[in-house]
């Protein structure tokens, strides 16, 4: 994923010399009605990686966030004084660049296959979701074009569902995505799943450590979504839940971090 | 026993091939041992490559050639742990994120490594009508990438920017998590070991006019002695070939370092440039009285220049 | 006048000048040159003198060259012609009736001859009109260039002129700007032609995108316009145009926007309809000596799609020549934006602003009213004012030619633009507000010059007298435009 915004040093120094800590505001969809599956997971995962680190955050919710981002349609972005963040390991890097890191006093070893964790969860959670939300033909129909459009009038609704699905098909065929089936997504998915559960095995956390991290509140993002999301099939939820050590990272992360409230009652 | 056929990519520059998924299926062979008839081609036209024939069924997916070997007793991971099985999972999508986009753009977009050393060395590669389609080809594709990756920047030097600082990262990390150790996995080389070679060779060894991302795995000195160490390993043939011929090639250089038919050359050049030039002029002069014909002066004119075509 | 030299005794005239280009609008020259030729041609200094108010009546026209064009439509135009008393009468009316079928658009060249009557059913002071026309191909192209709004653009245009034989038209253009604008539009004319009163309906879909480095982020517009524009009195000078519009619009976010800015990025889809209604009895359109325009627009957005406001506009410009060298303009232009209701949104693209070498002159463009980390946000209330003096060029070089393309001006301009909640009832202060607080103003002098007679090109050193803190200003500006204040 890119890291918008920030790719010079002397953004970092600039950041640095603003006043911290900041409110910080976070920008996303609205999560009653128009949020989809992956958006939903990213902007969890962001929520709760703020939570860890003990910021305070304001969330507010916009139709347009999608188009506000500074970086080309990717749900949620911060605000925070003068910048702008989106996308979840950004975010992760700017929090750092102010001095709040959750992961600062692990090994480089152990930071390296955190890196390489985090990638595989938002490269196959991801276009997983995506897959099932914009390629599979039943929640296209029954839910992601109902609830991506909910937001414009009619006509605009159809174009820009159309439009979407086009980019986020041209998107998944690059990344090779496009062509496999429904049970291959699923393969891929169960392969991750088992990939993460390995490594969770016998700790509480991915570090191995007492503490969550970033790959913790990455994690929880996407199985928290992929589980309480209803679907159609509920294939990707199915799936994860036939991971108890997953589904129990979950409940611990959701009951030390956040109140019901807080996520929204689904 | 039937042989395992693997049709690659050719090689160069020491590497017994030029393509990334190619070297992974070889050298993940190598490690094992495994006894393969090697096709090395210049013409991707007939299949995807990389290729392999076994039993009369043909694999062209990485993956589904792994699969293969592993079924066949062939594998370097039953001795890790699940764990370690993850990680090699997670290490493989991380280099295809990040490394996989940088190693494009190096090869396809960077308009001074295709210029000089790219194109030239597949419209050499491949045989004659596919040499004019190819290249192109992969040109476009690499540009879909990006288009699709980045969609809203249209600058090209902030991409490159992103990717190679996303690469570079990347590659520190390797380079941390190797440490000193001979493989990733200590003793043993395995799959992971394969992958990542498969990705840090070509940038290593390919001598690329702008050497950007090059320099910087340069620096990272344990990765440069560990695909070294790969190579010198596997792949001596290759390497001392191409050794051998870069000394020639000095060599040669010293004794005749002009071309030889040097005025000839030059001459069919200006012929062709002046045959060229008078077709152009010609061709315009034929469009000039042709346009005579076009009702441009029924058109509403905007403003005083109007030009016809 | 009252008498033409004939060239010869049969009294038959050539009056065939070229005429490509008629249309005013686009002419070069000056529309009281046109007078000029026409006189010209007349007089020929050969032949006999005839007296041009000698009784004559139009006993037959003819019209040579029909090919695919119906009979109907023709004869609409021409039958105002009968209606000549004398022999003046029917070369004006020739004259206009030219004009008319050269607005079909159908027709190139088109040539008039007039004859004495022949045959059997001949007057004896009768006269027969014959009209050469020259019909257009089945499809015509091309590529000119064009100025408009401070860019530059290249333009691409085919057109198939005269589909169905009724002056029904296809065209597609196409352009490109020196600022990255491009601009794709397909529209169908169809013009309904009565004797005296025609309606000229157009439908056109069209892709926009265009750049606003002053506010901040660029515009994505695609959208369908259907126009019916139709002048009740047949002369030209009271105009409506009713317009429905339904855009799909997305405002494109950029890097370094302010956020408020950034909050109204997104796809929006507006559905307006709107009035149009203008007098205009100028004599030129950019460098007019007498005469006004009065314009009204109204547009009503909001009938489906989310953005719904009521946005009213004024233009009014005034001439007046005391002396040959002197002509005094005053323009005036206002506009107010009024949402309708909290469900539909006002977006930044719907706003006014103000300032530009053309406009506001002394302020970059958008260069006055609310701001925010240098983006401009526009106001829903403006007014501008411009008072121009234009002289002819010292010692009058080029005149009557090249010379009258340029003029020297000297101006004062002011105005204001803001954000102001109407109180309608009884705070009469507060609504008078934008008239006294905030007003800039600016003098300044310049030359002007006329460019293909729609557009306009100024180069104008200018001093600002009274503005705001953070207002854009500028010193010299050289702009080029079709719509000036």
């Amino acid at each position: 994923m890119p890291y918008p915004l920030l790719a010079d040093s002397i953004t970092f120094e600039l950041e640095a010399q603003e006043p911290w800590p900041q409110l910080i505001t976070l920008y996303q969809p609205y999560e009653v009605e128009q949020i989809l599956l992956p958006d939903n997971a990213n902007c969890l995962a962001v929520q709760a990686f703020l939570k860890m680190c003990g910021l305070d955050f304001q969330i507010e919710p916009r139709s347009n966030a999608e188009y506000m981002s500074p970086s080309g349609r990717v749900v949620p972005f911060i605000k925070c004084g003068q910048f702008l963040v989106s996308d979840f390991d950004s975010i992760v890097t700017f929090i750092g660049n102010k001095g709040t890191s959750l992961s600062d006093h692990l090994s480089a070893n152990c930071k390296a296959d955190m890196r390489a964790y985090m990638s595989l969860v938002n490269n196959i959670f991801i276009n997983a979701e995506l897959y099932i939300c914009w390629v599979d033909e039943t929640t296209l129909n029954e839910v992601t074009k109902i609830r991506h459009g909910s937001v414009y009038p009619w006509p605009l609704n159809h174009y820009l569902n159309w439009q979407k699905r086009k980019e986020v098909i041209k998107k998944l065929n690059v990344l090779g995505w496009y062509n496999k089936t429904i049970e291959e997504v699923c393969k891929e998915v169960q392969n991750c799943c088992t990939a993460l559960s390995e490594r969770l095995e016998g700790s509480d956390y991915f570090s191995g450590e007492k503490t969550p991290n970033e790959l913790d509140a990455l994690v929880f993002g996407h199985i928290f979504t992929i589980i309480t999301t209803p679907l159609p099939g509920n294939k990707l939820a199915n799936i994860v839940q036939s991971y108890p050590l997953l589904v129990h990272l979950c409940k611990r992360i959701e009951t030390s971090i956040f109140s019901l409230q807080a996520i929204g009652v689904k | 026993m039937d042989m395992f056929e693997l049709t690659i990519w050719k090689g160069d520059w020491g590497l017994p091939s030029v393509d990334t998924e190619c070297l992974q299926v070889l050298v993940y062979a190598k490690f094992n041992g495994i006894p393969l008839k090697v096709n090395a081609v210049g013409n991707p036209f007939n299949s995807n490559l990389p290729t392999l024939k076994y039993n009369n069924y043909t694999f062209t997916k990485v993956k589904d050639i792994i699969e293969v070997f592993r079924e066949n007793n062939y594998n370097t991971e039953q001795d890790l742990s699940r764990k370690e099985c993850a990680k090699i999972m997670a290490y493989d999508v991380m280099l295809k994120e990040k490394l996989f986009p940088a190693l494009q753009f190096v090869w396809w977009i960077d308009e001074k490594n295709v210029n000089e050393l790219i194109r030239p060395w597949y419209c050499k590669a491949m045989p004659f009508p596919f040499n004019f389609y190819y290249p192109g080809k992969f040109e476009r594709q690499a540009h879909v990438i990006f288009e699709t990756l980045y969609p809203v920047e249209d600058d090209i030097s902030i991409i490159e920017n992103k990717v190679y600082s996303e690469a570079q990262k990347c590659l520190t990390l390797l380079s941390t998590s190797l440490g000193e150790s001979l493989y990733f996995f200590n003793e043993k080389p395995t799959l992971l070991d394969a992958v990542i070679y498969s990705y840090l060779a070509p940038l290593l060894k390919a001598p690329l006019p702008n050497p950007a991302l090059q320099n910087h795995l340069k620096a990272c000195t344990n990765l440069v002695t560990f695909v070294a160490r790969i190579s010198e390993k596997y792949f001596s043939n290759e390497c001392h070939e191409y050794k051998t011929k870069q000394n020639a090639r000095n060599v040669k250089q010293y004794t005749h370092n002009e071309f030889p038919n040097k005025r000839r050359t030059q001459l069919v050049a200006g012929f062709i440039a002046t045959l060229m030039m008078a077709t152009y002029a010609f061709s315009n002069g034929i469009l000039e009285v042709s346009a005579k014909d076009n009702e441009i002066s029924d058109i509403p004119a905007e403003d005083a220049f109007t030009n016809n075509e | 006048m009252g008498t033409v030299h004939a060239k010869e005794s049969n009294m038959s005239r050539n009056i065939n000048e070229s005429s490509n280009n008629e249309k005013e609008n686009f002419k070069e020259n000056n529309p009281s040159s046109h007078f000029h030729e026409k006189m010209n041609l007349l007089e020929r200094k050969k032949g006999q003198a005839v007296d041009l108010h000698l009784k004559a009546r139009v006993d037959r026209i003819h019209v040579d060259g029909l090919i695919r064009t119906k009979d109907d439509i023709i004869k609409a135009q021409v039958t105002e012609l009968f209606k000549a008393q004398d022999f003046y009468d029917i070369i004006i009316h020739a004259y206009k009736v030219r004009e008319k079928l050269q607005g079909l658009g159908c027709f190139g060249n088109i040539g008039i001859y007039i004859d004495t009557s022949h045959g059997p059913h001949a007057t004896p002071e009768g006269v027969e009109v014959t009209f050469m026309v020259n019909e257009m191909r089945r499809l015509t192209g091309g590529i000119s260039t064009m100025v408009g709004n401070n860019e530059g653009s290249v333009i691409v245009q085919a057109k198939a002129p005269n589909l169905f034989g009724r002056g029904e038209r296809l065209q597609m253009e196409y352009s490109y700007g020196s600022k990255s604008s491009t601009n794709i539009s397909i529209s169908i004319v169809k013009p309904f032609m009565g004797s005296s009163r025609h309606k000229i309906l157009t439908g056109s879909v069209f892709n926009t995108s265009n750049r606003f480095p002053w506010s901040g982020f660029s515009q994505c517009d695609k959208g369908l316009l259907i126009d019916l524009a139709f002048n009740p009195d047949g002369t030209g000078i009271l105009k409506h145009n009713l317009q429905y519009e339904a855009t799909y619009r997305e405002i494109i976010s950029s890097k370094h926007m302010s956020f408020r800015v950034r909050e109204q990025c997104g796809p929006n889809l507006k559905s307006a309809l709107r009035h149009i209604c203008s007098i205009d009895k100028r004599d030129s359109l950019i460098f007019p000596t007498t005469g006004s325009l009065v314009q009204f627009s109204t547009e009503v957005a909001g009938l489906g799609g989310d953005i719904g406001f009521v946005k009213n506009e004024l233009t009014v410009q005034t001439n007046w020549t005391p002396h040959e060298y002197a002509t005094f303009q005053m323009g005036f232009q206002s506009g107010l934006l009024r949402g309708i209701s909290n469900d539909m949104k006002i977006n930044i693209a719907d706003q006014f602003f103000l300032g530009g070498p053309l406009n506001l002159r002394g302020f970059d463009m958008r260069g006055c009213g609310p701001r925010i980390d240098g983006n401009s946000l526009g106001g829903n209330a403006y007014w501008a004012l411009a008072l121009h003096l234009y002289t002819p060029l010292p010692f009058r070089p080029g005149r009557h030619s090249f010379g009258d393309l340029f003029k020297l001006h000297g101006f004062i301009n002011g105005g204001n633009v803001s954000n102001f909640t109407l109180k309608f009832a009884n705070d009469y202060k507060e609504n008078m507000k934008i008239f006294k607080e905030d007003v800039r103003c600016a003098v300044g002098g310049g030359i002007a010059m006329k460019f293909g007679n729609i557009a306009r090109v100024e180069l104008n050193l200018v001093m600002p007298l009274l503005f705001v803190r953070n207002d854009v200003l500028q010193q010299f500006q050289f702009g080029i435009g079709l719509q000036y204040l």
